[in-house]
């Protein structure tokens, strides 16, 4: 155990030259390598971030633009669900008018049917009535009705006002001048000579001038008779009262 | 070779004599170089298992520095980690058989203590200035005797302890080889292997400590006035 001072010498000199060739070998390339590493994985990282925002930014463009897509879409949306409403509301106020003027029509139409079918029930009712009256007169039409009923034609006749007398006077005065008024008597049985004048007396006094005359025998009257001049007639017949009690409802 | 306490030199140039111990240090300076030349020639971003292995090693050293001082690793890296590269192999090189320690020489073990001393003062200086030496007569100056002495009996304790510990390692293990025979000394070479570690790591560590110490002594921020 001695101590060699050149060996001390040596050795203080072998470790500072072992110093320098480990830091020339090895502590510097590892440590420059390591750097470099890092250098890289902060650039990667770096570049990580920055693709991050990148996409953060590309994301929250996406969301902007989603939510602006949901805002048009829910605008579009709203507009097309008002506009429909309206077309519906259009529609249905068009349809309950066309439904009210179609009820109106079908109401109108089965009071018109309602009417035309109680018209025809009254007209065959009445063509019934006026039928079975015709069927029970038949057999009770005479010469002695016949009589009463011109009897009663000339007492009303007689009771006529003077409007109605001068429309007969308008009536039977269309014809060629200088011509006299031209009665046809018809009845169902043949008249005797006392009603002939008769008839012919009331005439002459409703028309207040002379007038040709005559006769003749029409059973279809069953009763009656029936005075007829040009265009126009009148008379009291149970064949005429009978139809016109058939045709009153028209009238 | 002379298995005692002495070691046989080996050959002389001029007054100086060159020792087994300086010889064997060549050996390691040699093979670590190689080695290192080898290991880092092809270095890459992406390392192969090998230069993982080497980056490992340089990381963990640097980061058992940062440890200790954190601010001036990479300044203590080539010093602190060749001690505790140079050291484990020094140590262990007495377990490979005709071979010697250099560390069981008390010279080697002085040497590296006067690189320990020195380097401290220069850290010291370097990183704080004239300034450096105020801490020796802090917190008063009566301490500065006492600070005095325990430069020189740390630096002194720490080639003693070195040198005594491998070189009784060695002996136990030959008096052992002597009195029993072939194999018995195995759990002492164990032991060996083992103590070999601990004193590299103890070492490194011990002057870590005192450098990083004096580095630290002044503020940052007075040291730059």
């Amino acid at each position: 155990m001695e101590l060699d001072w050149s060996t001390v010498v040596l050795e203080i000199i072998n470790f500072i030259i072992l110093i320098w060739l480990l830091k020339r070998f090895l502590y510097r390339p590892v440590l420059n390598v390591v750097e470099k590493r890092q250098a890289s994985v902060r650039e990667s990282l770096q570049q990580a971030e920055d693709t991050q925002k990148q996409a953060e930014a590309l994301q929250q463009q996406y969301q902007d633009r989603l939510k602006t897509w949901e805002q048009e879409k829910s605008e579009a949306r709203r507009e097309f669900e008002e506009a429909l409403n309206q077309d519906r509301a259009r529609k249905l106020e068009t349809l309950q008018s066309e439904l009210a003027r179609e009820a109106d029509k079908a109401k109108a139409a089965a009071e018109n049917q309602n009417r035309q079918w109680r018209r025809e029930v009254t007209e065959q009712a009445l063509q019934q009535g006026s039928g079975f009256a015709a069927a029970l007169m038949k057999p009770l039409a005479d010469q002695h009705l016949e009589e009463k009923l011109i009897h009663l034609f000339c007492e009303t006749m007689d009771q006529w006002p003077p409007s109605t007398l001068e429309e007969l006077r308008n009536a039977v005065n269309h014809r060629p001048p200088n011509v006299p008024i031209q009665f046809e008597i018809s009845s169902a049985f043949e008249l005797s000579t006392d009603i002939r004048e008769r008839l012919l007396s009331i005439l002459v006094k409703a028309l207040g001038e002379q007038c040709e005359t005559s006769f003749a025998v029409d059973e279809s009257l069953l009763a009656g008779i029936r005075i007829a001049s040009g265009g126009w007639s009148l008379g009291l017949n149970l064949a005429d009262e009978l139809r016109g009690f058939a045709e009153a409802h028209h009238e | 070779m002379n298995e005692g306490i002495g070691t046989p030199v080996w050959f002389q140039i001029g007054p100086v004599a060159v020792h087994e111990t300086v010889v064997a240090t060549w050996g390691i300076m040699l093979v670590l170089t190689l080695v290192c030349a080898l290991s880092t020639r092809k270095m890459s971003i992406q390392p192969g298992k090998w230069q993982t292995i080497v980056e490992g090693i340089v990381l963990a050293l640097e980061n058992t520095i940062a440890n200790a001082d954190p601010v001036n690793a990479r300044k203590l890296l080539p010093l602190i980690g060749t001690f505790w590269i140079f050291l484990p192999i020094a140590n262990l090189l007495g377990v490979v058989p005709g071979f010697h320690s250099p560390t069981r020489d008390l010279s080697v073990t002085t040497a590296l203590a006067l690189i320990v001393f020195v380097s401290v003062h220069l850290y010291g200086l370097r990183q704080s200035g004239m300034a450096y030496f105020r801490h020796y007569i802090k917190p008063s100056p009566i301490l500065l005797p006492f600070h005095i002495i325990s430069e020189f009996t740390r630096t002194i304790a720490l080639a003693i302890r070195l040198f005594g510990n491998i070189m009784s390692l060695e002996m136990a293990a030959l008096l052992i080889l002597l009195v029993a025979g072939f194999l018995a000394p195995v759990p002492i070479l164990m032991l060996h292997i083992i103590e070999a570690l601990v004193q590299a790591y103890i070492f490194g560590m011990l002057a870590l400590i005192y450098v990083a110490g004096a580095m630290q002594q002044v503020p940052a921020s007075s040291s730059q006035t």
